[in-house]
């Protein structure tokens, strides 16, 4: 008999709760860490003063910006696992970082060669290159799986178009080596410039998906069960997994564009969130937001206060975190990582 | 070096690829760290010595004195380093080379010649095939064993400040039975002097911040632009305790307040977007240099153009501090 | 569908069903009959295309030929609908492991719980019900994955019953279940038809089979008898479609299916037997 041992039920409202307590938490610490390391705010930051502009204009956004973007990468790894029902699944499966990658690189390629492009590229930007890559790499995806009956080939096109566009932008990096340097900030994933507007469109963009996702969750919960069973529960499924998917790379699409890659969040959060309470797929989705948050945002701000003035690369410290807890997670449990059957 | 180090990151992501991107990254990260901040430093005292410590004249010392007691002057020479190219051809050896590598562009008669792929991944067979005498490579690079192990004889430099670069001109004469050097050091350091010369008073006051990824990475005091800059009497904003390239945090910049923003890079995104940034003096003034990639091969490339480099970033200044 | 007033209604009616399998045929023309009220069980040698027959029924895969829920076409009902009346339960479904018992019995309420309401207190009750018919309401509230085989199999056969459909299509319900456990499981479906619902189940367990109401023998795609399970033309269709190696008989009033025995030769010695003499005259011979 299998003896993994579960804690008895935090239940999912105090999980809740207590996410919102750390991410209000941790969102006021953001706003004490910058380029001095970790400092408490003087009386300053109330009045216009050099010190203000940096605490409302940079420091308060990125924070923000970070753990919406963890939310956005949290949620996708929920969507994905519960989708694909498998633990090792991220919100990056669908090929969304390769199309992203390639959006960026395009943009820079061209950038350098043609003033003419000048104009519609500096409106489109690097953040609107790499949301167009990310959602038009997961619609080849859907267009190359026709349809989401299978999630098996689901997952293949995901893989195939992943390597193909990776190959892609590599190709085109080859070609503009100068590009290279800036891919590789974009690549290791950061949240230097996000701005107010960023970080809002990023929370909108999590309510958003988060509530449609939330709205069809009884489908996940179905499949949890094996997709013939679910499909004779009545579900809707062809249609709730479209709509799952183009959620899932509006959601990646959204974080990629302006925090960049960033590794490891998508894949523990949901892992975190299973690993503590038992609830039903809804309940999860809002709450691998909410710990997605939290991971971004504590590997942002050690990434930011650990070797001020200098920054280390955020992805660098997701991996870090989520992998470690994620090690953690394998060496409690007996029989391996938990999460669905294959 | 930076540049090359990260060379193979772009790829597609997948749960172990993400693994190992982001494991190189970190090597990467903290390689380079490492690397830039033991920059500049000579890791063998002994002229007779490339920068991996190979002599120059193998076999061919005399056990006496430490004067090498034949020279025969390589006349099929292969440069897979842009500096190391132009620094053959200003001691007068261009027409003995025969292949270069795909950055190198500089003068323009090496454009004719055969291209033979980066300097991290250069396309060995066809190398081997120009028979060479004399291979030139950066330190860094995976090639370098394998050229040797093929029997080519290998000597590398990277110069990373302009004590490298006096040192790699110098060394390569010998290697080259070339008698230019005195002359070649002798105009660099003249030209140094009299781009310093043109600049204006004001410029002293200056504090620049020099960005080369909009990371953003910065040159620090102890880069190459970061040293003319400071031969030019300009002041950095980076402190060289931070390594050779920091990737800094934004609110740094804005804190420091530089007077002039020298961009090595072009970004789409503009510096007045960046949150904060417009209240830094030098985007408030618009007082903004952006290179273009042909100066930029310039300022990033350590050789003989170093004074090139050092008037270009002279111009920069004028323009702003008359 | 009140079965005491009408003997003959029929729950479910497939005509000339033909169904493929990855490009292969599976279903030829099959013709089938289910009485409602009744339980019928599926019965043939491996490959025949029982499941697939379940799932054509279920409408869970796509085939062509008519499927007939108490005499509408199935694919005119709404999804919803049609979830409402036929219950389904398959064979190796892979579950989520982490989800509690309580939770997957609760998941076969989906097609009569409004979309985003949360669980009402009839849907409580009935959980519970069905938790307890088939012994399992004492670990609700543990994870699926901390069950043995059979106590999985109860959990998952509860939940197929709570979806209070009037057909109730099962795809080997009785895997990993021990002998007390499927003596249950008969008294369920027994009562369950008492109270007018409709079973159809493939079973492997010929004998468990034999108890059914009505039997359907297939082999390679096809139906080759369907008649009462008392009937002896249904026994000899039974034998003959195992290569008479099965053969039925009647033990105190119940229905047996025995492997036949293959006659041991009168003249071979069993070899145990063996003397000492006979012992070395076949080793020097080996």
């Amino acid at each position: 008999m299998n003896s993994m041992h579960y804690s008895p039920g935090l239940g999912s409202r105090v999980l809740g709760t207590l996410l919102m307590v750390l991410s209000l938490m941790l969102l006021l610490v953001g706003a004490m860490v910058g380029s001095d390391g970790f400092q408490w705010p003087s009386g300053d930051i109330w009045h216009a003063s050099p010190v203000a502009d940096i605490v409302w204009q940079i420091r308060l956004p990125r924070t923000l910006g970070a753990w919406a973007a963890g939310a956005l990468l949290g949620l996708g790894g929920a969507i994905a696992q519960g989708l694909f029902r498998n633990p090792l699944a991220d919100p990056y499966l669908l090929g969304s970082a390769s199309g992203a990658s390639l959006g960026v690189s395009l943009v820079l390629a061209l950038f350098g060669v043609s003033p003419l492009a000048l104009g519609w590229l500096v409106q489109l930007g690097l953040t609107g290159a790499a949301f167009a890559g990310a959602v038009a790499s997961v619609m080849l995806t859907l267009l190359l799986a026709r349809g989401v009956q299978h999630s098996v080939r689901l997952l293949l096109s995901g893989v195939v178009v992943g390597v193909v566009l990776g190959a892609l932008s590599s190709l085109v990096l080859i070609r503009r080596p100068e590009v290279l340097q800036v891919m590789q900030s974009f690549l290791l994933g950061g949240t230097s410039f996000v701005d107010w507007s960023g970080s809002l469109q990023m929370l909108f963009c999590w309510l958003l998906c988060t509530a449609l996702a939330w709205l069809v969750s009884p489908v996940l919960d179905g499949l949890a069960l094996g997709e013939a069973t679910a499909r004779s529960l009545g579900l809707p499924m062809a249609r709730v997994r479209q709509l799952l998917v183009l959620v899932l790379g509006l959601a990646t699409g959204c974080a990629v564009a302006h925090t960049g890659l960033i590794a490891f969040v998508g894949l523990a959060a949901p892992h975190l969130v299973r690993a503590l309470v038992r609830t039903r797929s809804g309940g999860a989705l809002w709450l691998s937001g909410l710990s997605g948050g939290v991971l971004l945002l504590a590997a942002d701000l050690l990434a930011r206060g650990l070797v001020a003035p200098q920054e280390l690369p955020v992805g660098v410290l997701t991996a870090i975190l989520g992998g470690g807890y994620l090690l953690w997670l394998m060496r409690r449990s007996v029989g391996g990582v938990t999460g669905a059957a294959q | 070096m930076l540049h090359f180090a990260v060379w193979r990151l772009a790829a597609p992501a997948h749960f172990l690829t993400q693994m190992v991107r982001v494991a190189v990254a970190t090597i990467c990260v903290l390689g380079c760290a490492l690397a830039s901040a033991t920059a500049g430093t000579n890791p063998t005292a002994d002229a007779l010595r490339d920068d991996l410590g190979h002599p120059l004249f193998a076999g061919t010392l005399s056990p006496t004195t430490s004067a090498p007691t034949k020279v025969t002057a390589p006349t099929r020479i292969v440069s897979l380093l842009p500096s190391l190219t132009e620094t053959v051809c200003a001691l007068g050896a261009c027409d003995h080379l025969v292949g270069v590598d795909s950055y190198s562009n500089y003068p323009a008669s090496v454009q004719e010649l055969p291209r033979l792929g980066g300097g991290l991944n250069p396309d060995i067979e066809r190398i081997v095939k120009l028979r060479p005498d004399l291979v030139l490579l950066a330190s860094s690079s995976p090639a370098v064993t394998r050229l040797q192990a093929l029997g080519l004889r290998v000597l590398v430099w990277e110069p990373q400040n302009y004590a490298d670069v006096q040192r790699a001109v110098r060394q390569l004469a010998l290697v080259l039975g070339s008698d230019a050097a005195p002359e070649v050091l002798r105009q660099m350091e003249s030209g140094l002097q009299q781009v310093k010369s043109i600049l204006g008073p004001k410029s002293r006051a200056l504090r620049v911040y020099i960005e080369v990824n909009r990371a953003p990475y910065a040159a620090s005091e102890s880069s190459f632009m970061g040293e003319l800059l400071e031969r030019l009497g300009v002041r950095n904003i980076v402190p060289a305790t931070l390594g050779a390239f920091p990737r800094l945090s934004p609110e740094f910049v804005v804190r420091a307040n530089p007077d002039l923003i020298m961009v090595s890079d072009s970004d789409p995104q503009r510096m007045t977007e960046r949150p904060g940034w417009k209240n830094i003096a030098a985007v408030k003034a618009n007082r903004m240099c952006i290179f273009t990639p042909a100066q930029n091969d310039i300022l990033v490339r350590p050789g003989p153009r170093l004074v090139d480099a050092a008037r270009l970033m002279a111009d920069c200044i004028n323009r702003y501090a008359p | 569908m009140n079965a005491a007033a009408n003997v003959n209604a029929v729950a479910l009616q497939a005509v000339r069903l033909n169904a493929s399998l990855g490009g292969v045929a599976v279903l030829h023309d099959v013709d089938l009959t289910i009485y409602a009220g009744r339980w019928t069980s599926i019965v043939g040698p491996n490959g025949a295309g029982k499941s697939t027959l379940l799932k054509a029924l279920a409408n869970l895969l796509p085939a062509q030929g008519e499927v007939r829920l108490c005499g509408q076409n199935v694919h005119a009902l709404g999804r919803r609908q049609r979830a409402q009346r036929l219950s389904w339960l398959g064979q190796n479904e892979t579950v989520a492991d982490d989800l509690r018992v309580a939770d997957v019995v609760m998941l076969g309420r989906l097609p009569h719980q409004n979309w985003l309401a949360g669980a009402t207190p009839e849907d409580h009750a009935v959980v519970e019900q069905a938790l307890r018919s088939t012994q399992a309401w004492e670990w609700r509230d543990r994870s699926l994955g901390q069950l043995a085989g059979g106590e999985r199999q109860r959990v998952l056969l509860a939940r197929a019953l709570a979806v209070q459909a009037e057909v109730l299509l099962m795809d080997e319900p009785l895997v990993n279940l021990d002998p007390p456990h499927q003596a249950d499981w008969l008294a369920l479906v027994q009562a369950l038809v008492a109270r007018g619902k409709t079973v159809v189940s493939v079973l492997h367990e010929i004998t468990m089979a034999l108890q059914a109401d009505d039997m359907v023998i297939m082999a390679r795609g096809r139906v080759l008898h369907q008649g009462r399970s008392s009937d002896p033309a249904t026994h000899t269709a039974l034998s003959a479609v195992f290569d008479h190696r099965v053969a039925v008989h009647c033990l105190q009033g119940q229905w047996l299916a025995l492997p036949v025995q293959v006659p041991v030769p009168a003249h071979a010695t069993p070899i145990y037997e063996h003397t000492s003499e006979h012992t070395s005259e076949h080793s020097s011979n080996l």
